[in-house]
């Protein structure tokens, strides 16, 4: 591995952190290697161990970085302690307890290490060396935004929301008054079969017993007067139930899509 | 080595070497190196944790065409490194009770066996 393709992955691995902690991280390991000078580059690479080692470590170290609420469970962290000299408690740790004052010298270094991702979990994700990494700090963020916080709308959206009514509104108006139209001339089509489905049934009632009983004293009157009834009472035992399961379909989806229209504009508006 | 060492030692040493003078990431790593077996990947973490304490800043000077951070004990820093200076002597005074045998008496242990 070359300086820059343990830089640019190095680059890569740091970006969970803040853009400025992450932009020193790098700028420290930058001018180390230029110190180190380039006939020792492949020491310092070898001594560094990987980038996502180093990531880690960087990521990780207590106190340092804020730690990721994500529990650690990876193969970086699994690794054997390997700070050299940098880990346990002296071993004699007992004989200067019996002194008064407690030496300082006794903290361990914990190696809890926060960072989530293993080396290949990272590695299957992002392709290490496609992206470039320069020396310049653009300070810019990250191209990942996953968290996006609840949006209030801006005076600047009200300001433009103000200058453009004439536009918006109108069409707003428009589609409004066109919903409403649509919903009354459903319900006036469903009223029109209802009303003729009643008259219906209202004419079959009357021509039915009037029919029945002039049809011994003026039967042809009568014949006809029934048949008429019958044909009545017929359409309108049809039409009844018809109208009623339509009715019961139509009216209540149209409320509601009323209602989801208004909830849609006034969310609109709040953001 | 034999002795191993912990955190706060670590800090007490980069405390100590820039007590001598600013210097620079490498070779704060290299003088430290110099006499404890830590991996070079140990030293910006303690490094940065310090400067987040305040007890280090940093600054830039250009060198070489290119541009150089320099590191230097703030007034919180050079009393945090007296703080360990006197942390030290008793420490290395007490364990040198015991591993050298100065000094030690025989009371003291009996007194613990109570």
């Amino acid at each position: 591995m070359t300086r820059t393709e343990f830089m640019t992955e190095l680059a890569i691995r740091l970006e969970p952190l803040p853009e400025n902690d992450r932009w020193d991280a790098l700028q420290f390991y930058e001018e180390y290697f230029d110190d180190a000078g380039r006939d020792k580059e492949q020491d310092v690479i070898a001594e560094l161990k990987s980038p996502a080692a180093l990531a880690a470590r960087i990521i990780g170290s207590p106190g340092v970085f804020p730690p990721r609420p994500e529990p650690a469970v990876d193969a970086i962290a699994a690794e054997p302690e390997n700070f050299g000299s940098y880990t346990q408690r002296p071993p004699f740790e007992q004989a200067a307890e019996q002194t008064a004052e407690q030496p300082p010298f006794e903290q361990t270094y914990a190696q809890q290490n926060p960072f989530e991702q293993t080396a290949e979990q990272a590695k299957e994700q992002q392709p290490p060396f496609e992206q470039t990494y320069t020396q310049q700090n653009p300070f810019e963020q990250s191209a990942e935004q996953n968290y996006e916080p609840p949006r209030q709308r801006s005076a600047a959206f009200w300001i433009l929301l103000a200058v453009l009514s004439p536009i918006w509104l109108s069409l707003l108006l428009g589609v409004i008054i066109t919903a409403f139209t649509v919903f009354f001339t459903a319900i006036s089509i469903l009223f029109a079969f209802a009303a003729t489905a009643l008259a219906l049934m209202i004419s079959g009632l009357i021509c039915l017993p009037v029919g029945f009983v002039h049809l011994f004293s003026d039967p042809l009157n009568g014949v006809f007067t029934f048949s008429i009834g019958l044909l009545c009472a017929g359409f309108a035992l049809m039409l009844t139930p018809g109208t009623l399961w339509l009715i019961k379909r139509t009216v209540p989806a149209m409320a509601r899509g009323l209602k989801k229209m208004f909830q849609g504009i006034i969310r609109f508006f709040r953001g | 080595m034999a002795f191993q060492i912990g955190s706060t030692m670590l800090d007490a040493c980069v405390l100590a070497i820039l007590a001598q003078g600013d210097t620079y990431g490498y070779r704060i790593t290299q003088q430290i190196r110099s006499v404890v077996d830590v991996s070079e990947s140990t030293l910006y973490p303690v490094l940065r944790r310090l400067q987040k304490d305040q007890a280090l800043e940093s600054y830039d000077r250009a060198y070489q065409g290119r541009n150089r951070r320099y590191y230097r004990l703030t007034a919180r820093g050079a009393s945090l490194y007296a703080d360990y200076k006197n942390q030290w002597k008793d420490f290395r005074q007490t364990i040198d009770q015991i591993i050298l045998g100065e000094n030690f008496t025989k009371g003291g242990i009996d007194n613990d066996q109570n």
